[in-house]
């Protein structure tokens, strides 16, 4: 767990000061912390894959998953104004623009790490956009989808290999400045 | 396929060219299908060892640009820009809305995402305000990466990001017409509305210069603050070289002065933009309440109206366009038919009359 810390802290706070200079360090701790709790706390019932472009499938039965975008992203994104959702019974293909973000004036768009049928979106978010920076993995899900291949999941990261490529990730950054 | 990403992994590290282009077109919906065609020719360009990337350079004939998920009844007035020729346009970035006219000159920079570096380009911005406005003068960054000329605001930023590509747009206000910029950003809707769409956060505005600056003048500006890109970090100290490419890009020469870009896809592109399904039809889901003596609430959803309040009027207007063309008959008949009293029918005229054709 100590050796996850610093390779998650190490990774947040290079990409958090060189993203804005009014962020606190105590901030980005917090921010750390929250990322390994959040992992512990899926990890105990639920499998958590992530994608090379930060969003998540956490499985919620045997073929349907919540898709969401990880908590790096979010910190990443800063505070999020607007979430356009999928439309229910829209048929998405592995990798598809499925849903966009915006936050700070950047509109992001979201891709879907598994192709199948969408099955539910969050309309709570249509009322706090901010669930997807206070919970990103549990109240901030943006839509559950169900898979057509769970083959498609071993093309994904699983919790280690994700934390080791925000790493890398890290050092590239280092590498620019 | 992607495979195991940790192991595969091949983000840039230096950029290869990146090349100033300039469109000749002054068409709003035109400037931005080029501007999304460049971003995605960039998201297949990131994929190389060493990307190229470009900044274009546009202008545009009178236009209110919303923002991607704006509602355009509450940021201009629709029918007043329509009286005036001003285009509405919804544009692919977020942020909120802008005015574009000749006098203001748009800048987007668009790289691989892992070249996305806001600070730098706000920087880039300011440096390169600072030096049109000339001694004397405090140009400083805003904290949504505007930037402010003597606390007036002269330039606003937008950006959109995907998977391999990211592009940042920067409007510079140099000659705009202000007292039109004002006229056209007074809402067409003014009624109560309950919406989650972004909302503009409006500043006072100022054109950073006032003897209109030639385009030669700004590009002689631009390529020398990229040359000093690398004191604050902006990627185009990263590249390999800055060049000049085509500066009068259009529909006619796009093909062949732009490669990688179809004239036929920009088109195409152009006319979805300029579509009332993208323009209105996008708009997110709201409710706008009229006060009495209608007292009613209308739900607008993808630019239709998906629920009325009002019973008698449901089965008629429920399904139809939220716009003047396709309302007003109904008003008329309403009228004919007296379905309902005078007053109803004169407000609900009002109305629908400032949404626009």
């Amino acid at each position: 767990m100590n050796s996850l810390l610093s390779i998650v802290t190490r990774g947040q706070a290079s990409r958090l000061l060189s993203v804005g200079k009014s962020i606190k360090l105590s901030n980005i701790y917090h921010g750390n912390f929250r990322v390994c709790s959040f992992s512990q706390q899926a990890n105990k019932n639920q499998d958590v894959y992530y994608s090379k472009k930060h969003e998540y499938v956490i499985m919620e039965s045997d073929s349907l998953a919540r898709v969401g975008i990880s908590n790096y992203a979010q910190e990443k994104l800063g505070d999020v104004v607007y979430v356009q959702l999928p439309e229910v019974d829209r048929i998405i293909e592995l990798n598809e623009d499925v849903a966009a973000v915006e936050s700070v004036k950047a509109a992001s768009e979201v891709y879907s790490p598994v192709s199948g049928t969408v099955t539910d979106v969050n309309k709570s978010l249509e009322t706090d956009f901010a669930l997807i920076n206070k919970s990103p993995l549990e109240k901030g899900w943006i839509f559950k989808v169900s898979l057509s291949d769970k083959d498609e999941l071993k093309l994904l990261m699983d919790q280690a290999a994700y934390d080791k490529y925000l790493k890398n990730e890290a050092d590239e950054e280092d590498d620019h400045h | 396929m992607p495979t195991l990403a940790a192991a595969t992994r091949t983000s840039p590290k230096l950029l290869g060219e990146l090349k100033i282009i300039q469109s000749a077109s002054r068409d709003i919906f035109w400037n931005l299908a080029l501007e999304d065609a460049l971003f995605r020719r960039q998201k297949e360009q990131s994929k190389l060892s060493k990307p190229d990337c470009c900044l274009l350079i546009y202008r545009n004939k009178p236009c209110v640009v919303i923002g991607s998920f704006q509602n355009p009844w509450l940021e201009c007035g629709v029918r007043d820009a329509e009286q005036q020729a001003v285009s509405v346009a919804r544009r692919f970035s977020g942020g909120g809305t802008v005015y574009h006219d000749l006098g203001n000159w748009n800048l987007s920079l668009i790289t691989p995402s892992a070249w996305y570096k806001r600070e730098a380009n706000a920087e880039f911005m300011r440096r390169l305000c600072e030096r049109l406005a000339g001694p004397g003068n405090q140009v400083t960054v805003g904290q949504r990466f505007d930037i402010f000329n003597n606390s007036y605001k002269v330039a606003g930023s937008a950006a959109k990001l995907a998977q391999g590509a990211a592009y940042h747009h920067f409007c510079l206000l140099m000659s705009t017409d202000l007292t039109r910029l004002s006229a056209c950003l007074r809402p067409s809707i003014r009624e109560q509305v309950v919406t989650n769409a972004t909302s503009s956060i409006r500043s006072p505005v100022a054109n950073i210069v006032n003897p209109s600056v030639s385009s030669k003048l700004l590009l002689a500006a631009v390529t020398d603050e990229l040359a000093h890109a690398s004191d604050f970090g902006h990627p185009a100290g990263a590249a390999a070289t800055i060049s000049v490419g085509a500066l009068d890009v259009c529909p006619e020469n796009v093909a062949s002065s732009v490669p990688g870009v179809s004239a036929l896809s920009v088109q195409e592109s152009a006319d979805r933009l300029r579509s009332w399904d993208w323009v209105f039809g996008r708009t997110p889901k709201f409710q706008c309440q009229l006060p009495s003596p209608c007292s009613m609430t209308l739900t607008i959803d993808k630019g239709h109206i998906a629920d009325l309040s009002d019973c008698r009027l449901r089965s008629f207007l429920v399904g139809q366009p939220f716009r003047a063309s396709v309302l007003l008959p109904y008003v008329d008949c309403f009228r004919q038919t007296g379905l309902l009293d005078g007053a109803v029918l004169d407000q609900l005229e009002r109305f629908f009359a400032r949404l626009g054709h």
